[in-house]
């Protein structure tokens, strides 16, 4: 009996000792640090929600390369895309994917299209007021909420907390509704997956980042608004996204652009950047910065497809 | 060596060239605006060009396109995405939407039409455009199970051989001899190219759509290059109502996108214009009166020490950062507000009204005792401190008995909107923005009235207030109205407290309970998202151009004013 224990342990610690040989080469690549002779500036300009993990990561990685500067700059998804083009920025953070009107105008003025490596996931909530007594959303009606005309699903447009139900006080009351503004990475998000391509209500506030969107709907009792999960706050509620009656998440993809060119690559402090952000410190980093990781086969591809773009030559 | 007057000289050139250097740079600004936006409003064009040799990936047969959608029954038409139609002779019509890969029927029905000559479904998009015998291009968008009518889109000529697809909103009529260059959304027609009346065999386009081969046959060909930049602006976007494909109707609409490509950008200057327009009518609703009263007050009425201390005050108010403002209207007084909205309203009414009460019953009283009444310094703040005590009192009292206990309630229940980010806190921050810009202009100009003056009307036996209203007021008249105008001007500019304070809403109108987005507020969220040389690049350019013009306008005319008040000044 005792054997028998004895030999699955054993047979146990070796399959586990096999799973890490075959992933051992990947991880170990990723997290290999060269404290190199890397030297000079580093500059991203970028997203907005992307904001505090990207200092986190450069603070991580000033550490590791003494001669290093990384400069950030947070004022939208948009703005990345025409610094890369202006090679204004060397990183280029976005909440969204560039779009092809972007890529063309990268690829008219440098002759290759920009590198694009996700970085984290992040899910999107909806917030309320402390006080309100909303329990759950539809998907259908925070569409007619924030649409002008709702396009994936027939219905008519919500103005008033009574049409979900909510009793007075709150429920003759307007629906006040914040979103961030039009250059953010959540705002095309929430244009193609919530709206389908439908036009934001001219009601819905632009607020310029996702911190002023909590701050507003913890000062607005008839508030709502929507913001990455992160930015939690005592004085709002989260308030759960239904999908005919299954709880589901509005979840996107963040993004690192570069300006890499095809048989170049990306420039060493580019590359030693993006080892940190794929690796598992990079990860946790975002983890603990309120982000989901993104899964290990991915990141271990990813890798390997940015440093191939070096071996080329 | 280094002479006095050698020096004199050098210095006098060295200040003309740096003051025509600023009236250079200036002028550099305005031109390069116009040369920026001036393609705005540079219709498409078609250009003729040399042979090149590649071939062009989208082929039209113009015969084949006829036959097929003569009388021989049906004709299938495609965005090249996820919508079908099939359309019969007579106007019945299938329409197929793709679903998780699946074509399925989602309309079907009968159009308003029972012949047609040509249709066309518009590439990416869901509008459909059939031309009908009597040269009209209809024009229709499915939104779920319904078909949207928009405006019809007038052609120039009755015979149509084929409509032709350029991008999800602007297509080609080809008639015999001529081809027009039509805009889809707007209805506008871009541009035409006359062509010979050899019958055209087939038309070819380039993928990225900038070059286009016309071929007759028999060898005989020709290539053109297509300038269009920005066809939505040049079909009249800017200042008109426009329906888009998605909406039920026509509206002035501010939204641009830039995430999401398939939709073109909404760029109607109407609601920022009026925003603009409605954010500044409120601040000097409620700067005018202040600042001009203190003015006077400081003017006229103050000693001369404490004259300066309060023009002192005012400077720094001045100088106070507008961010600090938009921060404090934001997130105190616009909360507060909302809370607090009926002792708004009754503050508004009850403090003047108590000020005036009591001052009345003070003379009132000096009078019957036959003393000559003073200035009443410590009842003026004794009737403010009471007014607003009142208030405080009296506020929810009222609100309980009219309002049933919340005007906000009430309101709502009257369909009154009340959104916390307002026209009325903008009108509160941006006043005290503006109010200090009013105020040293109105004051100078009411200290400066020469004093003979003053002093000869007084020694004819006017009281105090005589003077002020029946003289000093009327030879002021001029440069009293060049403050308000500079004060206006300033609030026209004004930028931070509007972004902080207003939530940024393209709304119409003048709603007091409604926030608004401004051109100076776009300028600034937007400036960093748009893509260098786009559509929503130049309107953003051509907001800023307006601006300049009205602010460059206003000042003049303060300048105008001020001059004109001097003149007379030294007159009299």
């Amino acid at each position: 009996m005792n054997q028998r224990i004895g030999n699955m342990l054993l047979a146990f610690c070796l399959g586990i000792m096999l799973c890490c040989g075959t992933f051992r080469s990947l991880s170990d690549d990723l997290d290999r640090v060269s404290p190199g002779q890397l030297a000079g500036n580093l500059t991203s300009t970028g997203s907005d929600s992307l904001n505090s993990l990207m200092q986190a990561w450069s603070l991580h990685f000033m550490q590791q390369h003494p001669g290093l500067n990384v400069q950030i700059q947070a004022s939208g998804s948009a703005t990345a895309a025409v610094a890369l083009t202006e090679s204004t920025a060397n990183l280029g953070p976005m909440s969204r994917p560039m779009t092809q009107t972007e890529r063309q105008h990268f690829e008219r003025v440098h002759g290759y299209p920009p590198l694009e490596i996700p970085v984290a996931l992040e899910s999107l909530a909806v917030y309320v007021h402390h006080s309100n007594p909303l329990l759950s959303i539809e998907l259908a009606e925070l569409e007619s909420l924030f649409s002008a005309e709702p396009q994936c699903q027939p219905g008519r447009s919500i103005r008033r907390w009574s049409e979900l139900g909510i009793a007075s006080p709150l429920g003759p009351r307007s629906i006040s509704l914040f979103g961030r503004n039009s250059a953010s990475g959540t705002y095309g998000f929430l244009k193609q997956q919530l709206l389908c391509h439908g036009d934001f209500k001219p009601e819905v506030h632009e607020l310029p980042g996702a911190a002023a969107v909590i701050q507003a709907v913890a000062l607005a009792e008839n508030g709502i608004g929507i913001a990455g999960t992160r930015h939690q706050s005592a004085a709002v509620k989260t308030v759960p996204l239904m999908q005919d009656q299954q709880p589901i998440a509005l979840q996107r993809t963040l993004y690192i652009y570069l300006n890499a060119h095809p048989v170049l690559g990306p420039g060493p402090a580019e590359l030693a950047f993006m080892q940190l952000v794929l690796s598992e410190t990079g990860q946790q980093l975002a983890v603990r910065h309120g982000f989901e990781a993104m899964p290990l086969d991915t990141r271990a591809d990813l890798w390997q497809r940015l440093t191939e773009a070096l071996h080329v030559d | 060596m280094w002479t006095r007057q050698s020096r004199d000289c050098f210095s006098r050139w060295l200040v003309t060239l740096v003051g025509y250097s600023v009236l250079l740079a200036f002028a550099i600004i305005f031109v390069f605006l116009v040369w920026q936006v001036w393609p705005l409003f540079q219709p498409a064009s078609i250009s003729a060009q040399s042979a090149a040799e590649s071939s062009m990936p989208y082929s039209y047969q113009v015969e084949a396109q006829r036959r097929q959608s003569g009388s021989s029954g049906l004709l299938w038409l495609d965005n090249g995405l996820d919508e079908r139609v099939q359309l019969h002779a007579d106007g019945r019509f299938r329409w197929y939407q793709r679903l998780d890969g699946d074509w399925q029927l989602s309309l079907q029905g009968q159009l308003a039409l029972s012949s047609w000559q040509a249709a066309v479904l518009l590439p990416g998009s869901r509008t459909l455009l059939v031309a009908d015998q009597e040269a009209l291009v209809h024009s229709w968008f499915r939104l779920h199970q319904q078909l949207i009518d928009r405006p019809g889109i007038p052609l120039h000529q009755s015979e149509v051989l084929a409509l032709i697809p350029l991008s999800a909103d602007t297509f080609f009529s080809l008639h015999p001899e001529v081809l027009h260059w039509h805009h889809a959304t707007t209805g506008k027609r871009l541009t035409e190219l006359r062509l010979s009346d050899q019958p055209l065999q087939q038309l070819q386009l380039s993928a990225d759509r900038q070059r286009m081969r016309l071929d007759w046959g028999a060898g005989q060909s020709k290539d053109y290059q297509l300038h269009w930049q920005h066809p939505a602006v040049a079909g009249g976007q800017l200042w008109s109502k426009v329906h888009y494909e998605g909406r039920r109707e026509a509206a002035y609409v501010w939204q641009t996108a830039a995430a999401a490509d398939d939709s073109s950008p909404r760029l109607s200057l109407v609601p920022l214009t009026s925003g603009t327009l409605k954010a500044a009518a409120y601040a000097m609703l409620f700067a005018t009166p202040l600042a001009i009263l203190a003015a006077v007050f400081t003017a006229f009425y103050l000693p001369e020490r404490w004259r300066h201390r309060a023009r002192a005050t005012m400077e720094m108010l001045e100088s106070m950062p507008t961010v600090i403002l938009g921060f404090i209207a934001a997130f105190l007084l616009a909360p507060w507000l909302e809370q607090q909205l009926m002792l708004f309203f009754v503050l508004l009414v009850l403090v003047p009204a108590v000020l005036l009460v009591c001052s009345g019953l003070w003379f009132h009283w000096r009078q019957r005792q036959q003393k000559q009444a003073e200035q009443p310094g410590a009842v003026l703040v004794l009737s403010l401190v009471a007014g607003i005590l009142t208030a405080f009192m009296l506020a929810p009292v009222l609100e309980h008995a009219w309002f049933d206990g919340s005007l906000l309630l009430w309101l709502a229940g009257q369909g009154i909107d009340y959104q916390q980010r307002n026209a009325l806190i903008i009108g509160m921050a941006m006043g005290l923005a503006v109010i200090p810009s009013i105020f040293s202009l109105t004051e100078e100009v009411v200290f400066q009235v020469p004093a003979s003056l003053t002093q000869g009307v007084l020694a004819l036996g006017a009281s105090r207030w005589q003077t002020l209203s029946s003289m000093v007021l009327p030879v002021a008249a001029p440069g009293i109205l060049a403050a308000i105008l500079l004060g206006l001007g300033r609030a026209l500019g004004e930028t931070m407290i509007l972004i902080m304070a207003t939530g940024n809403t393209p709304l119409l109108g003048f709603d007091p309970f409604e926030g608004m987005r401004t051109l100076t507020a776009s300028l600034a969220l937007e400036m960093p998202e748009a893509a260098v040389g786009s559509s929503h690049f130049k309107v953003l350019l051509l907001a800023a151009l307006l601006l300049l013009v009205l602010t460059f306008l206003i000042n003049t005319l303060v300048s105008l004013l001020r001059l004109r008040i001097r003149q007379r000044y030294q007159q009299l």
